[in-house]
């Protein structure tokens, strides 16, 4: 073995042994998977503003009964990461696009075990992480603002928004 | 012998962090709808239903006129929808040979009617005055003000103009 090639075999070989070290009890080798309960995100209400007008900004609140909700739960306890995937603008059916406007105070996150109605605040125009104990399921609100210019097309617009969890341990 | 160490450990330590990721559910996702319906606002518009006319007034006296006597504007509207109400007032009226008479317009002399000639609450006219148009599209204004004709005023008739501005 050459000098290089021992060194290298140095740093790997502890990681091998962590990989193949055999149970303490059962005597076959085994990973476990994590998590071993399955992530579920639901769409529990989608975001509607309803009626704007023309030149007239409309902002939803996020507890607001038009604001989105999704609904999160991995049934065991777990640092998640919440991606929001923002379209900048809705679609109408003849291109016409309607400027949204998502902000700092537009996302709420509430807790099954609330009963107060409260929640924390987050910005879903960046990712953040939170921490769901046991069965607990976190239901997170979102609002936004639809800003039509004076000169929007009179139309339907319709888009989506998507929500992407990833478990990250505990 | 030397050479199959390197590779073997490779592998192995491939192998055991690739059980992990292939059997554990990390990551889901979920879509909601957004809707909007971009509707027009109705525009504005406004009419002088009434002038304001004080009728005869004596030199050296003062002069009104009753709510239902002074001007009146119709303004139409977004039903509903809040607006701004200001008015420009003219300081004086102008009478014959460039004589002047002055007129003012006091804090409650800002009529709001719903509806006329029925009930009116009274604003400042000096100054905007944020109101929304009635649920049928309607507002209606009103302002009235006093003269005060010095003594020895030139008698003739004195007028002046009063500009209303409605804004969404």
């Amino acid at each position: 073995m050459t000098r290089g090639s021992l060194a290298l075999f140095r740093r790997l070989a502890p990681l091998c042994i962590l990989g193949l070290a055999p149970p303490p009890l059962g005597g076959q080798a085994r990973t476990v998977p994590w998590p071993d309960h399955p992530l579920s995100v639901l769409a529990r209400r989608d975001l509607r503003f309803g009626s704007v007008f023309r030149g007239r900004s409309t902002t939803i609140a996020p507890r607001d009964h038009q604001a989105a909700v999704f609904e999160v739960g991995i049934g065991q306890e777990a640092d998640l990461l919440f991606t929001f995937l923002l379209p900048p603008g809705l679609i109408s059916p003849g291109g016409e696009a309607l400027p949204l406007i998502f902000g700092p105070g537009d996302g709420m996150l509430v807790r099954q075990s609330a009963h107060s109605g409260g929640g924390m605040r987050f910005d879903p125009t960046r990712p953040f992480t939170a921490t769901v104990s046991g069965d607990e399921r976190l239901f997170l609100h979102l609002g936004g603002t639809a800003a039509p210019t004076p000169t929007q097309a009179l139309a339907n617009y319709h888009g989506t928004i998507t929500l992407v969890v990833a478990a990250l341990g505990t | 012998m030397k050479r199959s160490v390197l590779p073997v450990a490779a592998l192995l330590v491939v192998g055991a962090f690739g059980a992990g990721q292939a059997s554990a559910q990390t990551s889901a996702s979920a879509t909601a709808n957004v809707s909007a319906t971009v509707v027009g606002i109705a525009p504005l518009t406004a009419t002088t239903v009434n002038d304001l006319d004080f009728g005869t007034v004596n030199a050296g006296s003062s002069g009104t006129v009753a709510p239902t006597d002074a001007a009146r504007f119709l303004i139409t509207g977004e039903p509903s929808f809040p607006v701004n109400v200001s008015f420009a007032l003219p300081g004086s009226l102008a009478g014959p040979g460039g004589a002047t008479i002055p007129i003012t317009f006091g804090n409650a002399d800002g009529l709001l009617w719903a509806p006329f000639p029925t009930t009116f609450t009274t604003f400042n006219p000096n100054g905007a005055f944020a109101t929304s148009i009635d649920g049928f599209g309607n507002l209606e204004v009103g302002i009235k003000g006093t003269v005060t004709p010095p003594a020895a005023t030139v008698s003739g008739a004195y007028t002046g103009t009063i500009t209303v501005t409605v804004a969404y």
